[in-house]
């Protein structure tokens, strides 16, 4: 992990446009490092050559090179339209570092062991930047579904700076406990959409419903790639308490008394039940399903995004 | 019931037993608080073992707290009443003494109370235990007046006589209290008989009481009246004022006996004597443990007393014990006039000569009295002011002239005293007509016992010797003590015989073996007049050059002078009898007793001579006996003094075994070791008292271990999940 992309360093670079940037930076060199070398989002691919290729397409520097018969392969899509889906709950704004809703710890010494310095809202909002970013490098159209429900909380994809200024004002804007359900900002993205889009859903998903489900189920049909970006602590995954607690929920539930060491079992037992669903849910109903945790540096999971996609366009 | 012996400490511990609770809210307010997104996978199933777990907690809390509430019950000591012991009353009807030490070593301060009203105290609660068919009789060790002398179920007569019983000062004897008790309890069937007898355990006094029959013994309970069972108390015993010579004004010494009735010793104790409030002398004590030391002081006595001395001890415990009361003897100087009827040129043969040469320092080395010498026709002109008594040595009734015996009278009805002797240039007759308001008796016949005519005629009246003296009267007291002075050596040649004269009040102080009276005394206004029927000189005896006539001349003066400075022996213990001796013409004593009580004792018709005997000496003190005549009001003042009886100084105490051994008689202690004596009903309830600390521990024990139980099962429950 590069010290630029982690989630604690990035946060404190406020302009959100200065941190997307950086992080897309940063994960192009990531990229010239792995075996990805020479991808991007919207590239040429190189594809063997089979009769009945169009030998126009025919990549001769290649061929001169290596003496092997590859053809380019361009995008049909050349200009994608995308949308960001950020759940707003109120567990969005959890943060095992202690922080508040949104921000960052001060300092990494601080921090108990394994926790992280970022909440998962502010995490999913970094993440949304950087993927924002690329995609207005290639000139794509991106709009936002956050905050508000309905047709106040979204924004429409356009493309061009002024709509990805726009865009990060409103990912800054944004604050965990004071949106509506992922379910109500789907509808709108939903309703208004004339062309595939490439929707990306920014979630915990600990409040799942199956109204949600319906949704992301009704994007895919319509032909749409969905990515769900599953956003997690890692306390949530760990859970590391050791002390009779009374835990508080973030969404108004009850207060639990809990001796943690009698409960840890069971919570990870039926957490590990609960991410196993999300994921197989993702599976069955062909959406990439990318899970995080607020630790892990951004680079992670957009690397992990684009060689799923480009797996399955293989 | 259960009762608490420490109620405040049970108060404490319960106070004690908020603590933990306290610290469980505390914690509990305290608990740490996370707020956590994935609280829904928490819920629900897990719920049983926080309810478990809360459980726990809450047996360990109700543990923790029964084991602080056992542990305060324990120190606190719960005791329940249960049915009586044996020195306690059962539930049926009593018959009972209760006989209080009334003597004065019960006015003991022991920690800021007397003993007596430790014994008060306790008598009266008994006596509010009583119920119905009980009865009940109140004695005192000392008896009083407010005794009651018989079996009374009335609960008030008995806290009144209770509460109205006093101290008395007197020789205590508690076996007759006992045997008093004992004939008041006659065997009855089915009755609880008793005698309480609440006493301060002082040894001194007790005496067996004989052998009882077996239905006569009664059970005894001692109540001790103490609250410390060591007493330290230091005591003036006896004071005495040693012999000097009466002729003399020189100091007294006084020796005093201290006691010392503790374990303690080598304290200095200061001890003072006093004229009334004038301090006289002073020094220090050192009296051993359980010892006495004869301490000497001297005072001044050669000045007129009150005659009240009081020697005092610093004040202990006991502070009436501490004061001892003595007639101080003081021997002020007299001026005395001689008045000599027959100078002559040669001195020796002067009629007073011999008397002044007694009288003068350089034969009387030291003598307090001053005597001027003159002629009869010097009298009238003399002033008598500061003149205590005047001796008329054969002075003619006419020389001194009708003035001079005018003066004279005037002079002794003012208190002064009158010494009359006789001699040839005194004519009886004259002498009876010009000095009849002051003569004893009347002069009759001059006797010349050495002529052979009159030895022939008067037979058995040759003996002219002085065989009879009152050695009973104050002035001839002195005469009777150690080896008797013999008068029987002085032979007369001549005297005068007298006739006792009606209305007179006189009385005659020595006789010579002839029967006839050679010395007579009578009172004349506050002043005394002594009649020598013979002369000082050699002229008709031999007296005045016998050792015996020094002695007796200063006597007699002093005497008139009211001067004697010997009625010292006036000393007595409470409850003795005092003899007092009835000046002739006194019909009563008016007698003032401390307090301000004043006590009349009648002097007996027929018995005059006879001393008259006051039995009312119930407070130590100063007593002052005046006496009354028919319409006289001018007998002389006796002061006696009353002490304590000494033995009552020591505290040292009996034990109850040696009492019973003592009596003869079954007897129990109750009290005394302060804390029960504290709390004198807690002594009388029909009740016992048993504690049950004990029960108290075991379940403090048994909650200790199982607050270990739950703690260790917790554990180990944990240790497997």
């Amino acid at each position: 992990m590069t010290a630029l992309l982690d989630p604690a360093v990035l946060a404190k670079i406020k302009p959100l446009g200065l941190r997307a940037q950086r992080i897309a930076e940063g994960l192009w060199s990531g990229l010239h490092s792995s075996r990805l070398k020479g991808a991007s989002l919207e590239f040429s691919e190189h594809k063997q050559y089979n009769p009945g290729d169009e030998l126009r397409h025919l990549d001769w520097k290649v061929l001169a090179k290596s003496d092997r018969l590859f053809v380019k392969q361009f995008e049909n899509e050349t200009n994608i339209q995308a949308v960001f889906v950020v759940d707003t709950s109120g567990s969005m704004g959890y943060c095992s570092g202690g922080t508040p809703a949104g921000g960052t710890a001060d300092s990494a010494a601080s921090l108990p062991p394994g926790s992280a310095a970022v909440s998962k809202l502010s995490y999913s909002v970094s993440l949304a930047a950087a993927l924002a970013w690329l995609l207005k490098e290639q000139q794509d159209a991106v709009g936002l579904a956050a905050g508000a429900g309905g047709l106040a909380g979204y924004l429409p994809p356009r493309r061009g700076p002024k709509q990805l200024a726009q865009l990060f004002e409103r990912l800054e804007s944004l604050r965990a406990g004071s949106g509506s359900s992922l379910a109500a900002l789907c509808r709108p993205v939903l309703e208004s959409q004339t062309r595939k889009t490439l929707v990306a859903v920014f979630t915990d998903f600990l409040g799942e419903t199956e109204e949600d489900w319906a949704l992301l189920r009704q994007f895919r049909s319509r032909g749409n790639e969905v990515v769900l970006f599953h956003i997690l602590d890692p306390f949530e995954i760990t859970f590391p308490f050791n002390q009779w607690s009374d835990f508080e929920g973030l969404e108004g539930e009850a207060p639990v008394q809990v001796d943690p060491e009698a409960q840890r079992e069971s919570y990870l037992r039926r957490f590990r039940v609960f991410l196993e669903g999300v994921e197989r849910r993702c599976v069955e109903n062909e959406i990439h399903y990318v899970r995080t945790t607020t630790d892990e540096p951004l680079d992670g999971p957009l690397t992990r995004y684009l060689v799923s996609r480009r797996n399955r366009r293989t | 019931m259960i009762e608490w012996l420490h109620p405040g400490l049970l108060a404490a511990g319960a106070g004690a037993v908020a603590v933990p609770i306290l610290l469980h809210l505390i914690h509990r307010k305290r608990g740490r608080k996370i707020p956590f997104s994935a609280v829904r996978f928490l819920d629900d199933t897990e719920l049983p073992t926080a309810r478990h777990i809360r459980l726990r907690d809450r047996l360990l809390l109700l543990l923790r707290v029964l084991a602080l509430f056992a542990l305060a019950a324990w120190i606190a000591r719960p005791y329940r009443e249960v049915p009586a012991a044996a020195s306690q009353l059962g539930d049926g009807p009593a018959s009972l003494v209760l006989v209080i030490d009334n003597s004065f070593s019960l006015l003991y301060q022991d920690s800021g109370e007397t003993r007596f009203n430790r014994a008060t105290a306790a008598a009266r609660a008994l006596i509010e235990t009583f119920r119905e068919g009980d009865r009940a009789a109140l004695l005192a060790v000392l008896p009083t007046e407010g005794e009651v002398g018989r079996l009374s179920s009335d609960k008030a007569e008995l806290l009144r006589a209770l509460s109205a019983l006093e101290i008395s000062y007197g020789r205590p004897d508690p076996s007759a209290a006992v045997r008093r008790a004992l004939d008041l309890l006659p065997p009855t069937e089915g009755e609880d008989r008793r005698i309480y007898f609440f006493t301060d355990y002082q040894r001194a006094g007790w005496t067996p009481l004989g052998s009882l029959s077996e239905e006569s013994q009664v059970p005894l309970v001692l109540v001790d009246a103490r609250k410390t069972l060591s007493s330290t108390n230091h005591a003036i015993l006896s004071a005495r004022l040693e012999e000097t010579s009466p002729v003399r004004a020189e100091s007294q010494p006084v020796q005093i006996d201290v006691g010392n009735f503790s374990e303690r010793g080598g304290e200095e104790i200061h001890l003072a004597l006093y004229d009334g409030p004038e301090l006289l002398t002073q020094g220090i004590s050192t009296p051993p443990p359980g010892g006495v030391e004869k301490k000497n002081l001297a005072y001044d006595a050669g000045r007129k007393l009150s005659p009240r001395g009081r020697i005092v001890l610093d004040p202990d415990d006991l502070p009436l014990d501490d004061e001892y009361f003595l007639i101080l003897r003081s021997r002020p100087p007299i001026e005395v006039l001689l008045v000599d009827g027959d100078p002559r040129p040669i001195d020796f043969l002067s009629e007073t000569f011999f008397l002044g040469s007694a009288l003068s320092p350089e034969r009387a080395a030291g003598s307090r009295v001053h005597s001027r010498t003159l002629r009869p026709a010097g009298f009238q002109s003399e002033d008598l002011k500061k003149v205590q008594a005047v001796v008329l040595a054969n002075v003619g009734a006419a020389d001194l002239g009708a003035a001079g015996w005018d003066k004279l009278r005037k002079f002794v009805e003012k208190g002064g005293g009158l010494f009359l002797a006789l001699g040839d240039r005194v004519d009886p007759d004259e002498y009876n007509r010009v000095a009849d308001a002051l003569l004893p008796a009347a002069l009759r016949l001059k006797l010349d016992v050495s002529s052979q005519s009159f030895s022939r005629q008067a037979g058995a009246l040759h003996d002219s010797r002085i065989t009879s003296l009152d050695l009973a009267h104050p002035a001839l007291r002195i005469f009777g003590k150690g080896q008797p002075a013999d008068f029987s050596r002085a032979a007369f040649k001549a005297y005068f015989l007298t006739e006792p004269a009606g209305g007179r009040a006189s009385s005659i102080l020595a006789r010579f073996g002839s029967g006839a009276p050679a010395l007579l005394e009578r009172s004349v206004g506050k002043g005394r007049v002594l009649l020598w029927t013979s002369a000082l000189d050699v002229g008709w005896g031999d007296l005045a050059i016998k050792p015996v006539f020094l002695p007796l001349v200063h006597q007699l003066l002093y005497y008139l002078a009211d001067a004697l400075g010997d009625d010292t022996g006036l000393s007595y213990t409470v409850g003795e009898s005092v003899p007092l001796r009835a000046p002739t013409g006194a019909n009563r004593a008016r007698i003032d007793v401390p307090g301000g009580k004043i006590v009349d004792v009648a002097v007996p018709k027929g018995a005059e001579d006879l001393p008259v005997v006051f039995d009312g000496t119930s407070r130590p003190g100063f007593y002052q006996a005046k006496w009354d005549g028919e319409g006289r009001m001018d007998f002389p003042i006796a002061w006696f003094a009353v002490n304590l009886p000494p033995e009552e100084s020591d505290l040292t105490p009996a034990t109850v075994e040696e009492l019973s051994s003592l009596l003869g008689i079954n007897a129990v202690g109750v009290g005394g070791d302060g804390e029960e004596a504290g709390d004198p009903r807690a002594l009388f309830t029909r009740h016992r008292r048993e504690e049950h600390w004990k029960v108290a521990a075991g379940f403090l024990v048994l909650l200790l271990f199982l607050e270990s139980l739950v703690g260790a099962l917790a554990g180990w429950r944990k240790r497997k999940s």
